[in-house]
């Protein structure tokens, strides 16, 4: 590939036409390339090489895609969470005050910051109505100012009422379930972390292992080219990961790592439906709720065909009788 | 520039329509000149795309037996959603039957050669015992038949809680499949296969043929979450089909019922479906009419290699035709 900017361009360029893995893993390897060049230079010129001039590097680089799904999926629980802690705190923020013993000010404030808020929705409304009917229809604009000064009124005296109404005791607009699911969250998250620092430990070490491997052949003999040079080197991490990657103790991180994010995935869908399912006013169906529905989707389809099949088997039958009859 | 080399990349090469749709799965049929009485039905796996039989003209397996005169249908098991969570085993097997009802009804025929690969094999041999008088011919290729073989994904399988990744995932997304079957073998797959790609980024061909594999390898269909835990826990965990106590819709699946001519083809070098997986099927099946081909390559080597195609494909072709008139 050519100089920098052109190197640029043909990457954009090919991002369009390939795989996104694709991509991905050529760029990487381009970087990979770029290091085992170094140190075959390095090699073929007679210096000795060591683990620590590169190959950490190198680990870097090809673990990095290994450990890439499963930051996807933490990442996109955490991207969820960051945009539902948004929608919680304009909806409940108010509220979680009043867990606050000392926060009688607080309260009296959040009363006054409600009633404003729904007067300035009606400005709006009202402000909006003017511009669409005010100038066409005059006398319907004076009657939806008189609609919406009774409307305000009432939404007033509506929303004074809710507030009176929560003042009057410790108020926690969120099911208990999704304390509980919080909690196990954060458990199964910590769990999953741990576990996967054993599950990089075990690679590593097998990736060391091997590499100390080939640098004492490196500095034993020599490399007549930089293709026998990597060929040996992947050979021998190749092997290295054969093995590691069937070892009971690598098994074990394995499915701890996997355990651990699956049930993390799990706990936070929950908390984010439970908050969504115990608002009376969500206009949002859940995945449970749609999960459920294809299940019993799914199984009325199998009864349907097996009556079908049974319908179908019976017709035959008769078809068979009737001929029989006609023949005879 | 690489680019220039792989803007027209576009896999899949022969032509056929679409005879049935049903909900997710489809039936296709290829066009051709039919000469053989008999025709094939291929089952591939529902873990990928089934155009890798026919990936590019010059490695399209499905080419091959077109041009010998058979008439190829296949089916495609689409692309799942969320509203497919709940398919399993069972409905497989219901579209493979229905497939073939569609099929005699429309060639005037009885029987039907039934082709499975991988995954879709397994289905075969699942479909074969429970309705053998329905098939004339049975042709395999790399048929998981026993889960208990030592490669990487047989013993991840065997060890992972497949409950819990479909209750957490709903169905399990072609990207953490693509990512196991890497990861089971990282640094050939990861590193040394694009290392060699950079080493012949000046040769055209190779780098056609390797992004046509790019292509359909990263093209990877969601499993619906009950499918997964069905094949993950029966097939591999608790081994039921080689154990012999496998069952769908209350139906035991007994391999000694297949007695039609069997073509098993495995490869040496598969780390995916080992043979070691498939041979104590061949073993087992009481038809006297069988044959085993081992050839010397990969799980998808066999398929698009030059030399499957010079070696192995056209003695396939050869048995199926025999049996075919």
């Amino acid at each position: 590939m050519e100089v920098e900017g052109e190197r640029v361009e043909e990457l954009a360029k090919l991002f369009k036409k390939v795989p996104k893995t694709s991509f991905e893993l050529l760029l990487r390897n381009l970087k990979i390339r770029d290091s085992l060049k170094g140190l075959y230079e390095k090699h073929s010129s007679g210096l000795p090489l060591s683990y620590d001039e590169g190959f950490e590097g190198l680990f870097n680089d090809f673990l990095g895609m290994m450990f890439r799904p499963l930051g996807i999926m933490a990442y996109g629980v955490r991207l969820l969470s960051s945009l539902l802690s948004h929608l919680l705190d304009y909806f409940f923020s108010p509220f979680l005050l009043f867990l606050d013993r000392g926060a009688a000010e607080a309260r009296e404030g959040v009363a006054r910051e409600c009633a404003s808020f729904a007067k300035s929705w009606l400005e709006h409304l009202k402000t909006t109505t003017d511009l669409l009917l005010g100038k066409a229809m005059p006398t319907v604009g004076s009657t939806m100012e008189e609609f919406l000064r009774t409307y305000e009124k009432e939404v007033e005296e509506y929303v004074k009422e809710a507030i009176r109404y929560t003042l009057s005791g410790p108020l926690l607009p969120l099911p208990k379930a999704f304390f509980t699911n919080l909690e196990e969250a954060i458990r199964c998250w910590e769990g999953f972390a741990k576990a996967f620092e054993d599950y990089r430990r075990a690679l590593k070490e097998a990736y060391v292992k091997a590499a100390e491997a080939f640098i004492e052949k490196a500095n034993e003999s020599r490399f007549n080219s930089y293709q026998e040079f990597i060929e040996a080197f992947l050979d021998l991490e190749a092997q290295a990961f054969d093995e590691v990657l069937t070892s009971p103790r690598f098994l074990e991180a394995q499915k701890l790592v996997v355990e651990g994010l699956m049930d993390y995935v799990r706990y936070c869908r929950a908390l984010f439906e439970g908050v969504l399912t115990s608002n009376p006013a969500n206009p949002f169906a859940t995945v449970s709720l749609l999960d459920e529905a294809f299940r019993r989707i799914t199984d009325l389809r199998r009864r349907i065909r097996k009556i079908e099949g049974r319908l179908a088997s019976l017709e035959e039958k008769l078809e068979a009788l009737e001929r029989a009859r006609g023949e005879s | 520039m690489l680019v220039e080399k792989v803007k027209d990349v576009k896999p899949g090469y022969c032509k056929y329509e679409t005879i049935y749709e049903d909900w997710l799965f489809k039936l296709h049929r290829f066009k051709t000149d039919v000469k053989y009485a008999t025709p094939v039905l291929i089952s591939y796996a529902f873990i990928n795309r089934p155009y890798i039989l026919d990936l590019q003209e010059k490695v399209s397996v499905i080419r091959l037996l077109l041009e010998a005169g058979l008439d190829v249908w296949l089916i495609d098991w689409g692309y799942p959603t969320l509203a497919d969570r709940y398919v399993g085993i069972e409905d497989l097997t219901d579209f493979i039957d229905l497939s073939i009802n569609l099929i005699v009804r429309e060639r005037g025929v009885e029987k039907i050669t039934l082709w499975g690969y991988c995954l879709g094999a397994t289905l075969a041999i699942v479909y074969a015992s429970l309705y053998p008088r329905r098939i004339r011919n049975l042709v395999l290729q790399a048929p998981l038949f026993s889960g208990e073989t030592r490669n990487a994904l047989a013993v991840w399988a065997r060890s992972i809680d497949a409950k819990k990744v479909s209750d957490a995932m709903l169905n399990v997304s072609g990207d953490f499949l693509n990512a196991a079957f890497l990861l089971a073998d990282p640094v050939r797959l990861m590193i040394s296969k694009y290392q060699s790609l950079l080493s012949s980024i000046e040769d055209e061909e190779f780098v056609k043929d390797f992004f046509y594999m790019e292509h359909w390898i990263f093209d990877s269909p969601d499993v619906p979450g009950r499918l997964f835990e069905e094949y993950i826990t029966r097939w591999y965990q608790r081994n039921e089909l080689a154990r012999g106590v496998f069952e769908v819709g209350g139906r035991r699946v007994d391999v000694g019922k297949i007695t039609m001519p069997v073509l098993v083809i495995v490869a040496s070098k598969d780390h995916i479906v080992p043979p070691e997986s498939s041979i104590p099927f061949f073993e087992a099946v009481p038809s006297r009419d069988k044959k085993l081909i081992v050839s010397d390559k990969g799980h998808i080597g066999l398929t698009v290699s030059r030399s499957s195609h010079s070696k192995v494909w056209p003695e396939v072709v050869a048995w199926l035709l025999e049996r075919s008139a």
